[in-house]
Order: C-alpha cells, then sequence, then structure tokens
C-alpha cells in the first residue's frame, strides 16, 4: 500500500529527494507521496495537450546541461577563474520576473517568429563535430543513445531550443552555425497558467538553511528540481536551458568568448589574461534569482592551471 | 439609399497583397533558417512604397525595392513574420466571410491552397462540421464573433487561465462530429461559435 507521509517524517527517514519536492512543488498538502503528486500533476498536463504530449514529453531531444572543455584553449602555466552560480536551478524557480512555460503547448510549422512567448524551436542540424553548437547545445548522452549521429567529423540531428524575446537561445545558434546547417522544422509555444506555482518562501528558507551549513537542506535544494523533469519536461529543460543563456550572455556580454576554456552546468571556467583580470568584480554583482541575497550570484575561485582537470569533454577542479 | 461601402474589407484583401509584395521580394530559401528568429519584428506596415516595422524595439523603414540589401538575417526575420501576418490577416478574412456571408468563397479558398495549406485544412474541417446548413443559419451563427487584430498568443493565454479549462477544452473533439486538428484565430473562434462559448 502506497504511504502518504509528511515533509517532516520524509526528513527523518532521510528521504531529502521527496521532502524537498513537498517543499518546493507540494506544500499545499499535508500529507502527500511525491510520485504519485508529480503523475497526478503530469497527467493533467497531457489531458490538456493531447495533440502535443507525446512529443514535447517523450520524443524531443532537448538540449540538456551544458557541459564542455575546449582543448583548443592554451592554459599551460595560467591562472584560471572558476566562477559558480550558487543554487542556479532554485533561483531559476524563485525569479518572477522569468515566465516559465505554460501549461498548454500550440504546434506550428516550421519557425513561429520570435516573440515574448516561450517558443521552443525544433532545430534541424548538420555541422562539424568541433563547432561550438555541438559543444554548447549537444549532449554527449544523446550521441551514445543514437538520437544524434556522428561520423566523426560531422555531427546531424534534431535538437529542442527554447527562446524568447528576453531569452533569445537561437541569437547563439545563429552565431555558431552557417545559414545551410540549421533549419526550423516546428515549433511548440507555451500558453496558459505556468505548470507550477512556487512559493519563493519555501526555497528562500531552504536556502538560507542551507546557507548556515544545514546538510539537509543542501540536499533537499539540490535534489528536488529533478522531479519537474518528470511532471512537465518542457518545464524542467526551460530550467536548464536558461542557465545555459545566462551562462552565454555572462560570457558574450563580458568578451570573455576568447577565453573560456570549459562549462560545467552552472560553472564557468575560463583563462586570466591582463584585459579580463578584473571582470570577476563585474560579474559578482550579477545574480539570476534577482533576490538581495546570495542565491543566484556567482562565487569567485581563482586558480593555477595545474588545480584543475580536464579530459575531452568536461573541466572540473581538483578538489570538488 | 446609398449602399454602405464596408472599408474595411477592401483595406484587409490590400494589406494581404501588400504583405504578399514585401514577401516576394526575399529569398524564399532563407524561411525556417535559425536565423528567421533571431530578431523580434513587430508592427509591420507594408504601404504602398515601403515596409515600416520594429526590429527589437527599433523603427525601421525600407522600401519595397530594397529589402534585398538587408542584412540575410534580418531579411530571414523579417520574412517569417511577413509570412505570420499574412497567415494571420487570411484567417480574419476567412472569418469574416463567414460572419457576412456564411461561407468562403472558392476564389479565397484557391488562393491560400498554395501558401496557407494549414488554413485551407481549417477550412474544410469547418465546411465538414457545419454540413448542410444553409448559409444563412451559418452566418447567425457566426454572427457575434471577432475578427480583428486577434493574437492567437493572447487569446489562448486567456483561455487557458480559467480555473476549469479542462472540462470546457474539447477543441480537439468538439461533439460527436468530429474536431479540429490544427488551432489557430479561426479555428478558436469557429470553435467557440459552435460550441456557443
Amino acid at each position: 500500500m502506497i504511504k502518504n507521509l509528511t515533509i517532516l517524517e520524509l526528513q527523518k527517514a532521510e528521504r531529502y529527494s521527496e521532502a524537498g519536492y513537498g517543499r518546493l512543488f507540494a506544500y499545499q498538502s499535508l500529507h502527500f507521496n511525491a510520485m504519485i503528486d508529480a503523475r497526478t500533476k503530469a497527467k493533467f498536463i497531457r489531458q490538456l495537450n493531447p495533440e502535443t504530449h507525446e512529443e514535447t514529453q517523450k520524443e524531443i531531444l532537448y538540449s540538456g546541461p551544458t557541459v564542455f572543455f575546449d582543448e583548443t584553449v592554451d592554459i599551460i602555466d595560467q591562472m584560471i577563474d572558476k566562477l559558480d552560480i550558487r543554487s542556479a536551478y532554485p533561483s531559476y524557480l524563485i525569479n518572477e520576473q522569468i515566465s516559465k512555460p505554460g501549461m498548454y503547448r500550440m504546434k506550428h510549422d516550421g519557425a513561429f517568429p520570435l516573440s515574448d512567448w516561450i517558443a521552443l524551436y525544433i532545430i534541424k542540424f548538420n555541422c562539424s563535430v568541433d563547432n561550438l553548437f555541438a559543444k554548447w547545445f549537444l549532449n554527449s548522452s544523446a550521441i551514445t543513445k543514437q538520437k544524434i549521429k556522428t561520423d566523426g567529423s560531422r555531427i546531424w540531428g534534431s535538437v529542442g531550443i527554447f527562446s524568447s524575446t528576453w531569452m533569445n537561445l537561437t541569437k547563439y545558434v545563429n552565431k555558431y552555425l552557417a545559414p545551410e546547417e540549421g533549419l526550423i522544422t516546428k515549433t511548440y509555444t507555451f500558453h496558459g497558467d505556468q505548470v507550477m506555482d512556487i512559493k519563493q518562501s519555501q526555497i528562500r528558507k531552504l536556502y538560507e538553511d542551507k546557507e548556515d551549513g544545514s546538510k539537509e537542506s543542501k540536499m533537499m535544494l539540490v535534489q528536488s528540481t529533478g522531479w519537474l523533469s518528470l511532471i512537465d519536461r518542457p518545464t524542467y529543460y526551460h530550467m536548464v536551458q536558461y542557465i545555459k543563456f545566462y551562462l552565454l550572455e555572462t560570457i558574450y556580454n563580458h568578451k570573455l568568448e576568447d577565453d573560456l576554456i570549459g562549462v560545467q552546468t552552472d560553472c564557468l571556467f575560463y583563462r586570466v589574461t591582463e584585459q579580463n583580470d578584473n571582470i570577476f568584480r563585474y560579474i559578482k554583482n550579477m545574480s539570476l534569482s534577482g533576490k538581495k541575497s546570495s542565491i543566484g550570484t556567482y562565487s569567485f575561485k581563482r586558480v593555477p592551471s595545474d588545480d584543475i582537470i580536464t579530459n575531452r569533454a568536461r573541466v572540473v577542479l581538483k578538489n570538488g | 439609399m446609398a449602399k454602405t461601402i464596408k472599408y474595411f474589407k477592401a483595406r484587409k484583401t490590400k494589406r494581404i497583397n501588400n504583405l504578399s509584395r514585401a514577401i516576394n521580394k526575399i529569398d524564399p530559401n532563407l524561411k525556417n533558417r535559425v536565423s528567421s528568429v533571431e530578431y523580434a519584428i513587430k508592427d509591420i506596415k507594408a504601404g504602398i512604397n515601403d515596409v515600416t516595422y520594429i526590429k527589437d524595439g527599433i523603427a525601421t523603414k525600407i522600401r519595397y525595392d530594397k529589402i534585398t540589401t538587408l542584412p540575410q538575417s534580418e531579411q530571414s526575420s523579417l520574412l517569417n513574420q511577413l509570412s505570420e501576418d499574412r497567415y494571420g490577416l487570411r484567417q480574419e478574412r476567412a472569418l469574416e466571410q463567414l460572419k457576412e456571408k456564411g461561407k468562403i468563397s472558392w476564389q479565397f479558398k484557391k488562393s491560400i491552397q498554395e501558401n496557407n495549406p494549414e488554413l485551407a485544412k481549417s477550412i474544410e474541417e469547418i465546411e465538414f462540421l457545419v454540413g448542410d446548413n444553409k448559409a444563412s443559419a451559418i452566418k447567425e451563427l457566426f454572427q457575434d464573433i471577432e475578427t480583428e487584430d486577434q493574437d492567437i498568443g493572447d487569446v489562448v493565454d486567456t483561455f487557458f487561465q480559467l480555473e476549469d479549462t479542462l472540462t470546457k477544452f474539447d477543441f480537439y473533439r468538439p461533439g460527436e462530429s468530429g474536431g479540429f486538428t490544427k488551432l489557430n484565430i479561426f479555428t478558436f473562434n469557429a470553435y467557440n461559435a459552435i460550441k456557443g462559448i
């Protein structure tokens, strides 16, 4: 028999993922079961979108978290700056200035014009494997799963990328892909109320507890956003791609593109040069959450290049 | 008594023609390229000699014969919005015909066959739904619908904020006589008219 528990009971049982779900997405229920609650919400969206649900929830390959290392940038004997967004996903969720995908989805053939509406563009591409588009927008796991094909020098397939006037990711796609390398085959636009009514106070409380050293809060905060993927993949990937957009804007607005050596989901690594030596001071003032708190701001670390580990796909600090 | 001149009707057709004129100036191969969504193009006004529009908040004016001198990414975005605007106007025109005549003329249907096959299909679906009803009955059914300056995004955004949306919404299967396959201004207004919403 399926048992409904309270948030505190789940915390006690060290089921932080579900407890976090309760804090963020099911705070109106005293007793709940995260899996059933998530599936109920998913079912509602499915009923509302009989024509698009199968595609948006199952078939489309979305551009996921950004993970790459650019081996062409010389970093030997250089200093490296690491900028890491504090609680990136929760920061996106609590920022009311960022619209989230609505519950109703409309399908359009070809490219729907860019507007304030959230739009998901399905881009058919064929480019060189070294193209920055591949680094920024494609996930190596998709290649493994054969959703994207490659012959070693070219890479091709279709990928879903969100865009709107205030989150113009296609501007960057267009920067990387030549006109003949990318075609928009269809578009989905999102309307109506957003899928989840996220209560800011719940996230902020968790974040503040985490900052005060609560391990439980940290676990809840980190593990809870993954549930969004089960409830509604477009909402989850909009969050993931907004972080990608935020990183891209940070890099291009501060002219760091030539010194960027890698990205790890919500974290940037670039080599320090005379020109960008002090840029981090400006970047540290930015906040993804739009709140007067450290949530959503960049944490900063400068390390010698010996202190980072790189391989073909990723870059991380030796000491984590 | 003098016959009333329905000025807006001619104006709409003229607007469609002017948009077509601008569309024909742009390389059709640019359609659906990624660059076609690089800029947000708004408020396009296709006049006698030139086209004015807002590109990412900046007012722009260009003569028809100079459109091809624009950067490809701008032409591409402009082509995309021009096509969308024309599609919207054609939907309004189709609704207007149902409202005023209770039927859609074969000339109009022929004119959209090539460039707006989706709308042609939507018209077929509506004709199927209204069946053999007389034009006067269809005219009555559509008499209260809105035919001017509607944005499908705004319309559905408002509709899907209703609390009982799910119980009310059966757009893709209205009644027992089939449904619509494509949601747009034309089908959504027709749906509302048929459902009496």
